[in-house]
Parts: C-alpha cells; structure tokens; sequence
C-alpha cells in the first residue's frame, strides 16, 4: 500500500472547478485532502484487475419517451430567479472583446 | 391527551375522519410550538403560514365536500432541497439564498395529489453534504434530545422537526446516511428506498447514482404510507423503475410474524471503536426477534470496508459535476464581474461554504487527467464487488439487521474541523447507497438519554419486509413513546 504522501496540486485544480480559493483555504484544504487521500489510498490493497468493466455498476438501458411538446416553466419565473435580466434577456458579462 | 403536533398521520387521519378535528386546527398547533420552540430548535428556514393556511381550509373545505384522498389536510415538513413551486429552494446555501422554484418536485406533485399541505422548509447540510446539519449557510439546527448536540446530517432539519413535535412528518434525502443517520440521532424512523423507487425530479441533485428520497416520520406506518404515495414511475427521472408501488402501509400490517426470518448480522458492521451502548441496544434488538422466532445468520460483507473510500470518491466526482450548474448566470447570487471566468470563480467562492468547495475540489482531482483510472474507475470496480457482497448475503438471509452510525448523537463542533473524521460517520450506511439497496432507521435504544439507531437492510424493492419488521419491532417495544423534552 502507498503510504507516500499525496500531492494534489489544490491550486491547479481549483481552476478546473472554477473556484477562487483563498490562500488560508489552499493551505487547509491541501493538507485535508491529502489525509483524505491517503484514506481513500486503501484501495491499492485490492486486486481489481479480474473485475471487467461490465460488472461494474450495470446502467439500465436508456428508458426514452415520446418528446411530447408540454407546457415549460414561465418567463416570469427566469426573470425573477436572474440576477441581472435586461430587455427580455438574461444579462452575463461579456465574453468577446 | 396528545396534543395534535404531537400525534402520527394515521392517528390525525382518524380523528380527521371522525370529525374531532380539522387540518387547521393541525397546523395552528404546529405554529404555535414553533413559536415557542423552534428558537431552540432550528429546523424551519422558512414557513409560508399564509399559504398553509389556506391549503389548510381548501383540505378541510375538500373533506366537507365528501373527498377523501390518503393524506388530506396533513402537513409535510420538506428538506430546503426538494423544489416546491413558488418556495424558496436554498439547499441552506448562500449562492440559492433567493431562489424560487419555478416548479414542483414530482414527490411533491405526488404528495398534493393526495392531499398534503406542504409545511415550511427545514435545515440542511448545504447541498446535502455533511452528517451533522453544522455545514448549513443559512441556519442551525439541534437535537431536540440535546441540544447542545447535533442532529445528525444531512437532513438533520428534518430529523430534528419530527423528533421535535414541530412537524408531524418530513422528507429528506438520503445519499450516503442522511436520512438513516440524523433519523437515529433523533430518535424517529427514516427510510431510505431502494435506487429507483422514488422520482428525483425535482431534487437537487448531489450524487445522481445515489441520491434518493424518502420520508421521515414517528412511526413505521407513517413511513410507508409517504412512501406509497411518493413511489412510482416518472417521465422526468428514467432511473425510476416501473415496478409496481404496494400498497405497504396495509401490507406491513398482515402477517405480523418474524417466525423463520432470516436476520443476518454483519460482523463488519461492529466495528473497533464503536459504543459500547450502541452495540448493546442493537444485540438486544437482535436478541428480541431471536424471542420472537426469528432466525440469526452470521454474514460477512467483506468490502464494506472500503465503502468509504470508494463513497467519497463517487459521490464527489458527481458532485462536482452537477454542481458545475451554480455559476451565478441564469440564477443565484452572482458576483458580477467584467470578464466572465473571474465573475464564475468568485460567484462559486463567495456562494459555495467550506465542506462544498472541498468536496468540489476532490471531485474534480479524481476526475482530472491522469487520475481518473486511479480513483474515478477504481471506486466503480469496487462498488460492483460492495454490491455482490449484498446479493450473496441476501442468498443466505431476508434481511440484514446493524447499527445506523457507531455513536450517539456527538456534541457540536466535535467534527467540524476534521473532514475524514466527519466523513467516517458515515461507514456504516453509505454501502446501502453503493449497492442501491434500501434501508429503515428504527429507534432501539436510549444511552444518555440520547437515541440509538436500528437499521434494517433490504434486498432492493423489498421494502415492504423492511418495514413490515420495523413494525412488527416498533409495536413489541417501547421506544417510540419516549419523547424528549426541550
């Protein structure tokens, strides 16, 4: 079992989920994370490599139904739930220059 | 006398049906101890009481009119993460804090169409994440056994309404405990149905592979009545299966014998460290059924060890999925900013707590490039041999019977700051999430004047026996009539 420390790069990944952390907030949740890790580091005892992916969690099959045009929710609502709703659109800052 | 806040749905149906009573005079009653009583308490984040007024007289008016559906004119305490339209819906964070659901859960759709009155909104773990209700942005909750101490998590607003007499019955969401544990904090009956019995329509979602609803209540057959009526095929959630709803609340009440049952016991499921209470009063539960006639089988469920390490693997990586939807555009609380990847980043910092962007953060690194075969692909090969362990057990038993959680309800900020220690809560319920079967929390026991949980395992969609043995222990003991006093 690896008993090595866990390098998990908080910062780096904090931009893949689109997160701003503080630098008090990296500190703490590298060293959480890494005691998570090396938790979670138990499963290298296990010998998975007889296990297929097909038993893996069976998915049932997609269960499509017809695509029956229904009532939706009003504007009404996606206006009031906007933070920032001008002229019949929802407001977002810009994206091209 | 009961006071009625303090009495079942059955034993309110009745005396609605006798006309003793009416559904306002149910929720003055409630009103008026959660005036009292619910500064102590914590469990509501909102009550719409002029809504529910009038829901209430338009289900008396129905009952004068001769209509009778199973659950008129009773009120429903919901977990702030259920949408119901024209409520608020925060999940106790700060990014929803001034959402409105625009539509109605189909839970809730099934629950109106019986008749219910939906009954304030009660406090959470932000997003579900947490076993203690301590991770809620927006309120905070205790055990009304003790207040001093938590009442358990997620749904710990739910647990800590019903235990409370501030609510007569509640829905909560289970996705690794959190309708089993907080339920045993508390001291009332949660269950958690089998993956796909219940629509998630309408639920905010953590953990989509694991995520179910189910009901909270103070007694077994209250617990299946909400669980007849919520059950079922939808059109807006695939998972659910088209297996047929019984009609459990009559059938656990046929055949009131444990004779030949098969209960088995986990050894896995007594763990080092666990109280020493805790396994007493559950080897005297197990002890009564053995009384009564039951069977006991020794099992071994060999991989529940790693349920941990493989839940929070799982359930993180899917968070971090469908909590990619809060970025403060279409709604929420935004952080406007000129250029959008900052205005996304600091809307998530701002909006998102502690325990939510750790979570986060780990979901989206056992997702990450060159990480994903390590983590992601690993915890699924391992939730395939966690749920083989269930369907060998249940070859050789009907049930399996263990404690909820290792402890007692602890105090307040015993965990907090330790994430592993808080996540370790949850070792003994979060395998039934990975194998998707169901489960029931029954009271057992008292230690310290504080509740211990009984979980009864079932073989998936056999909820019915679950709750039929739940009943049949519910009635030969005491421990539903112990209230606590706050």
């Amino acid at each position: 079992m690896n008993k090595n420390k866990q390098n998990i790069n908080v910062d780096h990944i904090s931009q893949l989920a689109a997160i701003e952390l503080s630098e008090e907030e990296k500190k703490m949740f590298q060293s959480q994370l890494e005691n998570v890790l090396l938790y979670i580091d138990q499963l290298n005892e296990l010998d998975i490599s007889e296990i297929s992916d097909i038993d893996e969690i069976k998915l049932s099959l997609n269960d499509l139904r017809k695509d029956d045009i229904k009532e939706s929710i009003s504007q009404e609502y996606v206006k009031n739930n906007a933070p920032l709703f001008n002229d019949n659109h929802i407001s977002v800052p810009k994206i091209l220059e | 006398m009961k006071q009625l806040n303090q009495c079942s749905i059955f034993e309110l149906i009745t005396q609605l049906n006798n006309k003793e009573i009416t559904s306002l005079d149910i929720i003055n009653s409630l009103f008026s101890i959660i005036d009292k009583k619910d500064d102590l308490i914590g469990a509501y984040l909102t009550l719409d009481r002029k809504q529910i007024e009038k829901d209430a007289l338009d289900a008396d008016k129905k009952r004068d009119n001769g209509i009778n559906l199973p659950l008129l004119g009773i009120p429903i305490s919901i977990k702030d993460l259920i949408s119901v339209k024209d409520q608020p819906c925060t999940c106790s964070s700060k990014i929803l804090k001034n959402y409105i659901s625009p539509y109605d859960a189909t839970v809730v759709t099934k629950l109106k169409d019986a008749g219910a009155i939906m009954f304030g909104r009660v406090n959470m773990d932000e997003f579900a994440m947490g076993s203690s209700t301590e991770n809620a942005a927006l309120g905070s909750t205790s055990n009304p056994w003790n207040l001093n101490h938590v009442p358990g998590g997620s749904s710990g607003g739910s647990a800590a309404s019903v235990a409370g007499d501030l609510a007569i019955a509640s829905l909560g969401s289970d996705t690794g405990g959190s309708i089993r544990q907080p339920a045993s904090f508390c001291g009332c009956v949660g269950l958690k149905p089998t993956y796909g019995r219940v629509s998630r329509h309408g639920l905010t979602a953590f953990a989509s592979s694991l995520d179910q609803i189910g009901p909270i209540t103070k007694t077994v057959e209250d617990a299946a009545l909400l669980l007849e009526v919520i059950s079922g095929h939808d059109d807006f959630d695939s998972t659910v299966s088209k297996n047929k709803v019984l009609d459990y609340s009559n059938l656990i009440n046929q055949n009131n014998s444990v004779e030949g049952l098969k209960i088995g016991i986990p050894k896995e499921y007594f763990i080092d460290g666990m109280d020493e209470s805790v396994r007493k009063s559950i080897l005297e539960a197990v002890k009564h059924f053995e009384n009564m006639g039951a069977k006991i089988i020794d099992i071994s469920l060999p991989y529940s060890k790693y349920a941990i390490a493989v839940y929070y693997i799982l359930a993180t990586a899917e968070a971090s999925a469908n909590l990619a939807r809060f970025d403060g555009i279409r709604y929420g609380v935004r952080n406007q900013n000129t250029d959008l990847s900052t205005s996304y980043k600091k809307t998530r910092a701002e909006g998102f707590g502690s325990e939510v962007k750790r979570r986060i953060i780990l979901g989206t690194y056992v997702l990450s490039s060159g990480y994903y075969d390590a983590y992601y692909k690993k915890a699924q090969k391992v939730r395939a041999l966690i749920k083989k362990d269930f369907s060998k057990a249940f070859d050789v038993c009907d049930v399996i019977i263990s404690p909820v959680s290792p402890t007692t309800a602890y105090p307040k900020g015993e965990k907090i700051n330790d994430p592993l220690k808080m996540y370790l809560d949850d070792i003994l319920t979060t395998s039934v999430n990975l194998a998707g079967n169901c489960a029931i929390s029954i009271p057992c026991g008292f230690n310290n004047n504080l509740p211990v949980g009984l979980q009864i395992i079932g073989d998936h969609f056999n909820e019915e026996l679950i709750l039929k043995i739940a009943n049949i222990y519910e009635k030969s003991t005491e421990f539903k009539d112990k209230k606590p006093t706050f």
